[in-house]
């Protein structure tokens, strides 16, 4: 969060000045990228990107604080999931296999990129227990950091309907996580 | 590749007690550090998309699997049959898919071609006819004066759909000049997209960012401004 120097950076974005938008990029980025690969897009780093030129040709229009500015980066970037999902019906893909991609692996990295892939590999699983609403509304309350009431205009859902996902969302993944129904148990070494 | 150092904090909401061990391990699986090579990439055309918003449009990154796609058509493998006629086999790289496309490579046009003076082809005899219409040749060939080969009888150029939808993000792909899926063109519909829509990106309609209907644009390409 740019907090105070919020409405500034704004400003410096909107002139195009780099560094304003650096620190935008960093701030946005991994909650964005995390969100959309939560929510199983193929290629997630490029939803974000394309998200990100969306904010720039409409920044002009944008009024209001840093959760509002945050609340609108998710609406689009739920409009790219959705789209992409249409597209992924209509034109299924495969992503690059990972272990073709772990050959690619620089030695120094590799205990980060294990550690990610387990980490990855232990909620993706899980995750697709969910509906696709509820693990909207999950991935946008604790990666987007969104409230409720922000949740339900991102997906465009009425408020206690998000409140209803949420709460069987997150039943469902305690359940698993914490009563030993999931099968990798290690899990509850990440909570 | 970054370090976890590189995470900015974690997020600032109020998770009450309950919510905050799903919310834990969501975020350490989800929330990754950024790519320093990507983000320079990206900041840098952001930034100069800022500063020229009405062709944002023009800025728009290549996408990873764009550019992979293009690998995969590069590896393009003709075979050939037929007079000038082959089947061109595309893996367009995302789906492992192989499309099959006629690879449309014109007959030459003889209509207008100047017969040569110095050189008149023989007079067609009955049984030249006859050999081309598949029966036996009949005629003994002088081994002095050898007969003209005839030349192979030219074949038609296929005949292209006239109308074929291009650019439609439902069941018809677009198609570029060579006859492959151009993905390009659905894209640069969804580029034309209405971020502050409530509605998502509706892809069907897809114009060129100029205005120009595509499936002008593919016409002319293909078979010339009418």
């Amino acid at each position: 969060m740019l907090n105070d120097m919020f409405a500034e950076v704004l400003t410096a974005a909107r002139r195009g000045d780099e560094h304003a938008w650096r620190q935008l990029y960093y701030d946005l980025t991994p909650q964005l990228t995390g969100y959309l690969a939560g929510s199983g897009a193929v290629s997630a780093e490029d939803v974000a990107s394309d998200t990100l030129l969306h904010v720039v040709r409409d920044l002009h229009r944008f009024e209001g604080d840093e959760m509002a500015f945050r609340s609108w980066v998710f609406t689009i970037a739920h409009h790219r999931l959705i789209d992409q999902r249409r597209k992924d019906k209509v034109r299924p893909s495969d992503a690059t296999e990972r272990d073709t991609l772990e050959r690619h692996i620089r030695p120094d990295s590799m205990d980060a990129e294990l550690a990610e892939r387990f980490a990855l590999d232990t909620v993706m699983p899980l995750l697709d227990l969910c509906t696709d609403s509820q693990r909207d509304v999950l991935l946008l309350r604790y990666i987007a950091d969104v409230s409720l009431h922000e949740v339900a205009e991102i997906i465009g859902k009425d408020y206690n309907t998000v409140k209803a996902l949420h709460r069987r969302g997150l039943d469902l993944l305690r359940s698993k996580l914490f009563t030993g129904a999931y099968p990798n148990s290690q899990t509850e070494t990440l909570s | 590749m970054n370090s976890r150092s590189d995470l900015p904090p974690p997020p600032q909401g109020n998770l009450p007690g309950a919510d905050a061990d799903v919310a834990a391990l969501l975020q350490a699986a989800l929330i990754r550090p950024v790519d320093e090579i990507r983000a320079a990439r990206d900041i840098a055309v952001l930034a100069a998309a800022a500063k020229d918003t009405a062709n944002v449009t023009a800025f728009v990154p290549r996408r990873e699997r764009t550019m992979q796609r293009v690998a995969a058509a590069a590896a393009v493998v003709v075979v050939a049959s037929g007079a000038g006629f082959g089947v061109a086999q595309f893996g367009d790289g995302s789906d492992g898919r192989i499309v099959n496309e006629p690879l449309a490579i014109e007959a030459p046009d003889t209509a207008n071609d100047t017969p040569s003076t110095s050189t008149p082809a023989p007079p067609a005899t009955q049984d030249d006819a006859a050999q081309d219409a598949g029966a036996p040749d009949t005629n003994t060939p002088s081994l002095s004066t050898p007969a003209p080969t005839p030349a192979p009888a030219p074949v038609p150029a296929p005949t292209p759909a006239p109308d074929a939808p291009v650019g439609d993000a439902g069941d018809a792909e677009a198609i570029d000049d060579f006859g492959r899926n151009d993905q390009t063109a659905n894209d640069t519909a969804d580029e034309t997209c209405d971020a502050e829509s409530t509605e998502p990106c509706d892809t069907d309609d897809a114009v060129d960012t100029d205005g120009t209907d595509p499936r002008e644009l593919l016409r002319e390409r293909r078979f010339g401004a009418s």
